[in-house]
């Protein structure tokens, strides 16, 4: 469930607002004959990025992982600056400032996103808010792209099946940062999503035009990946190109390396807000200090010792922990019922509480904290990140089938699912979390991170099928472990279940013996 | 009265006043150190708030248990609040904290003990049977957080006297590094601090339940690396002035060193460490020693003893089993000529094995040689201790312990000792 701060009846009221206003500019339209459509009053900017720097040539990537394939497009290249012979900058972000927000309308046509001999392509690319990415693989290996927002998982979904395209509206604005997990560590992208249609990207000579841009006085940010952001004052007049020259210089010790897509970035390129976004945000702001003054004390009591006062997952005791205690301010989440980006319900923070992290000195709570202080907990949580007070429209939570038959058919059938899907990539031939690219994965917060085994039979997230079919379907949050959803059927999802189920138990006494009991509780 | 008669009745008075302190063998287990879960960073008394409110109630107790149904994911049905699924009762949820900066803690211990000696102290005489209940700890703690430096703690004892101490950290916020100054009355680090303080390696050599002294003692962890350097008055259980009028010429004190580094594989996990201490000036020997020195010499003794003890231990966690392994070197040399210097050891040996949560089955070896030559004199003593914690802070425990002892008119024995314990 994402937390809804506002009351119906003041949606009601502006809805109304809205209406009188939609209906107050249609009759202002009404009485006159149909107006001459006038020549457009519009100017445009054209520039060039330029960097001032030594230009060296791109170093050339040793791809480690699926050679063969990822040699297909010649030489891989490091694609985080490109410099024409003469200085020409290449993707570069350039959005005009102070713009109103005009999101793309529904229906609005996709952007691309492929992966291609281990490449995303393109490699920095922009688009107004709302628009569908079309997101696809023409490698025959597996590929997912695991997209941050500032240092949140915004969403990370696999691509197995070459040609399989999966669509993800970008609806948060800010700068996307995409990434591989499946051992292509060179792979990386980024997607600018802009709130308006006022913005472009540098081409390979670095230079640019944005079109149509009403006549006034702007400022103009640019953004690269690795050199950062610089800022110029621009004049559009009607009729007239604009001209811009924006320069970047060698970072050295006078000029720091520049800050990565962050927060700070996200808010420099999102529109001014309106009144109404204004008085919604400081309701949602009130409404989130209440539960967090209700929750804290408890947090304080049992949680902070190693999720930290702040709950952001340095507590006093997490230099114990084997798995670093969640940093509960990126409000990204293992175990959800919502799609892969979405913040989890109440109800899976209430469970995750309950029942524990199995594997970890995350304890289970059932049974020592009443239901109404678990409860009280799991609002606390959602105080401490953005991601749940948000003003985007709340996703419906997973569903998950009645639970086929679990027979040898269903087995066969997850076995060739596993095959093709590629899981053994990270999980291993065999499932014990020794795949090829294993030993590269890291979490959000960079932290070594191994596949789970499943020939131990023992999940994190819990016994059983459905917590399995939850895994495959929405991902593991904070981890490389992408969504599934968009490349299998449910009945294939339990399939795959099913087989990941058939793999453990294959040694019990052994297993029992060498289970790391006390800080796991096997099913 | 044979010296040898005086430590079988000191061993058995130890065993009825045995408190409680840490419990190695969860640190080992979890790939923790003492101040995971007490406020001492050489553990024992008063916890903090991972031990009282996360370890002791939520993953100690078999009762903390999720059960498999608890994790079936399904949808909520329409109306239907969050957290409506658990149909039990809500819990006692037992807060020890008055607010935020104090709080009451304690130990209490009820036991039940039998034992009977293989032999009478005398030839032909009948072996003399113990079957009494006792009460082995009544201890109340108290701890105050006076800012984010400085923590006092008093632990007062109705059956063991007293710890009084302040505990500065020099970082404020958690850090992968620390210093920590404790001042005060304290049990000073040494080896592996084991629950039973009638072992061999504990007041075997003088590091019994009572052995408190007076001083300060520096902590500083770096990543696995903990390391502690105390100095203390060593006068043990006193905490007098340390004086010896005008005989003293010389620095006589006491040091007591602990060096451990912790490592974790993720299927197994260990720790490593040595501890020294070092007592310039006692005036009395080793427990180790007591049945090798002629009781005519008692005052030789206690004209001075220079005491040095040399520890290694090991933890080591696989799986459902857990190993502890102590062995201290003693050395006592006697300020007059009468009496020969004396060397020994003793041991310790653990392994535990963890059925499901809330149950160990443990067993012990200990072995001590006051002559280093391993063929007479010697005392070994195995156990086999079931620990059962039903609740949270509850625990029963049973145990059956033989001795052998090639010095005791009696022999060895047969010991059964079945107590509660209430902690929090």
């Amino acid at each position: 469930m994402r937390i809804a701060s506002s009351k119906s009846s003041w949606w009601g009221a502006v809805a109304v607002v809205a209406a009188v206003a939609i209906v107050g500019q249609v009759q202002a339209e009404q009485p006159g004959e149909p107006a001459p459509s006038p020549a457009p009053a519009v100017g445009r900017i054209v520039g060039t990025a330029r960097f001032t720097g030594k230009i060296e040539a791109p170093a050339e990537i040793h791809a480690h992982h699926d050679p063969e394939v990822c040699a297909r497009g010649g030489p891989l290249i490091d694609e985080r600056r490109l410099v024409a012979a003469d200085g020409g900058l290449a993707n570069v972000v350039v959005v005009l400032q102070g713009m109103p927000a005009a999101p793309a309308a529904t229906g609005a046509a996709q952007v691309p996103l492929d992966q291609r001999a281990c490449r995303f392509v393109p490699h920095v690319q922009a688009v107004t808010q709302g628009t569908p990415l079309a997101i696809t693989s023409s490698d025959p290996v597996l590929h997912n792209v695991h997209a941050f927002l500032g240092k949140r998982t915004a969403f990370n979904l696999a691509i197995p099946v070459p040609g399989k395209t999966v669509t993800r509206r970008l609806d948060e604005v800010g700068i996307l940062r995409v990434r591989c997990d499946s051992g292509h560590t060179w792979m990386s992208a980024y997607v600018a999503v802009v709130p308006h249609r006022y913005f472009a990207v540098t081409a390979a000579d670095g230079s640019f035009a944005i079109s149509d841009v009403p006549p006034g006085d702007y400022k103009l940010r640019a953004w690269h990946e690795d050199l950062g952001a610089v800022e110029q004052s621009v004049t559009v007049a009607v009729g007239a190109d604009a001209s811009v020259s924006l320069t970047y210089k060698e970072p050295d010790a006078d000029h720091p390396a520049p800050p990565r897509p962050d927060d700070e970035l996200r808010m420099a390129l999102a529109a001014t807000r309106t009144a109404v976004d204004a008085l919604a945000a400081e309701r949602r702001a009130a409404d989130r200090d209440q539960l967090a003054r209700e929750g804290a004390p408890l947090f304080q009591k049992f949680c902070a010792t190693c999720h930290g006062r702040r709950g952001d997952g340095q507590g006093p005791s997490a230099r114990f922990t084997t798995t670093p205690p969640r940093d509960f301010t990126r409000g990204t989440y293992k175990f959800r019922m919502t799609p892969v980006g979405a913040p989890p319900t109440l109800d899976d923070l209430i469970r995750t509480i309950s029942v524990g992290v199995r594997g970890t000195h995350m304890p289970a709570w059932k049974g020592k904290l009443t239901r109404t202080q678990i409860a009280t907990l799991a609002r606390f949580l959602t105080t401490r990140a953005d991601v749940f007070w948000t003003d985007a429209a709340a996703v419906p939570p997973l569903e998950i089938p009645p639970e086929p038959p679990y027979d040898a058919a269903a087995v066969v059938r997850g076995k060739e699912l596993y095959t093709k899907m590629q899981c053994a990539t990270c999980h291993g031939e065999g499932g014990a979390g020794d795949g090829v690219a294993a030993k590269a994965l890291k979490d959000d917060w960079g932290h070594p991170i191994r596949p789970a085994d499943f020939t131990r039979g023992a999940f994190k997230g819990g016994c059983c099928g459905a917590t399995i079919f939850r895994a495959i379907s929405t991902g593991l949050g904070g981890t490389p472990m992408p969504s599934f959803a968009a490349a299998m059927t449910p009945a294939e999802r339990w399939d795959l279940a099913h087989y990941v189920l058939s793999l453990g138990h294959t040694q019990p006494a052994l297993d029992y013996l060498t289970a790391p009991a006390g800080r796991i509780t096997p099913p | 009265m044979r010296v040898s008669i005086l430590v079988v009745i000191v061993a058995a008075v130890a065993m009825a006043w045995s408190p409680a302190h840490a419990i190695p063998r969860f640190a080992a287990r979890n790939g923790n150190e003492c101040i995971q879960c007490h406020i001492s960073p050489s553990g024992g008394g008063v916890r903090n708030a991972y031990g009282r409110n996360v370890f002791e109630r939520a993953w100690l107790p078999r009762t903390a248990k999720a059960k498999s149904e608890d994790f079936v994911v399904r949808p909520k049905a329409d109306g239907e609040a969050a957290g409506a699924d658990d149909a039990d009762d809500d819990p006692v949820v037992f807060d020890p904290e008055i607010n935020q900066w104090m709080v009451l803690g304690g130990d209490l211990r009820a036991a039940y003990l039998f034992i009977r000696p293989d032999k009478g102290r005398t030839p032909g005489a009948d072996p003399e049977i113990t079957s009494s209940f006792f009460m082995m700890q009544a201890d109340l703690y108290h701890a105050m957080t006076l800012n984010e430096h400085v923590t006092t703690v008093l632990d007062v004892g109705a059956y063991s006297g007293f710890e009084a101490w302040a505990l500065f950290h020099w970082k404020r916020e958690p850090s992968a590094y620390d210093l920590m100054l404790k001042v005060g009355h304290f049990m000073p680090a040494f080896g592996i601090r084991e629950v039973e303080h009638q072992l061999y390696t504990r007041e075997g050599i003088g590091l019994g339940a009572t052995d408190r002294d007076t001083g300060l003692e520096a902590t500083g962890y770096a990543g696995p690396v903990t390391a502690s350097l105390a100095l203390l008055n060593g006068t043990l259980g006193d905490t007098g002035f340390d004086t010896h009028g005008s005989e003293r010429a010389r620095f006589e004190k006491a040091v007591a060193s602990r060096i451990s580094v912790r490592g974790d594989l993720g299927w197994a996990r260990g720790q490593l460490g040595t501890s020294l201490y070092w007592n310039s000036d006692t005036n009395q020997a080793s427990p180790l020693f007591g049945s090798r020195i002629d009781p005519a010499d008692a005052a030789e003794v206690g004209r001075g003893v220079d005491e040095l003890r040399l520890g290694g231990f090991v933890t080591a966690n696989l799986g459902r089993f857990t190993y502890l392994g102590d062995l201290v070197w003693v050395r006592d040399t006697f300020t007059s000529d009468r009496v020969a210097p004396r060397r020994g050891y003793a041991s310790y040996q653990e392994l535990s094995l963890l059925p499901d949560q809330g149950i160990d089955v443990i067993g012990t070896f200990e072995f001590a040689d006051p002559d280093l030559e391993l063929l007479d004199d010697t005392s070994k003593r195995a156990g086999l201790v079931v620990e059962y914690f039903p609740w949270a802070f509850t625990e029963l425990r049973a145990m059956v312990r033989r001795s052998w002892s090639d010095s005791s008119p009696t022999g060895g024995s047969w010991d059964v000792v079945v107590f509660s314990h209430l902690f929090m």
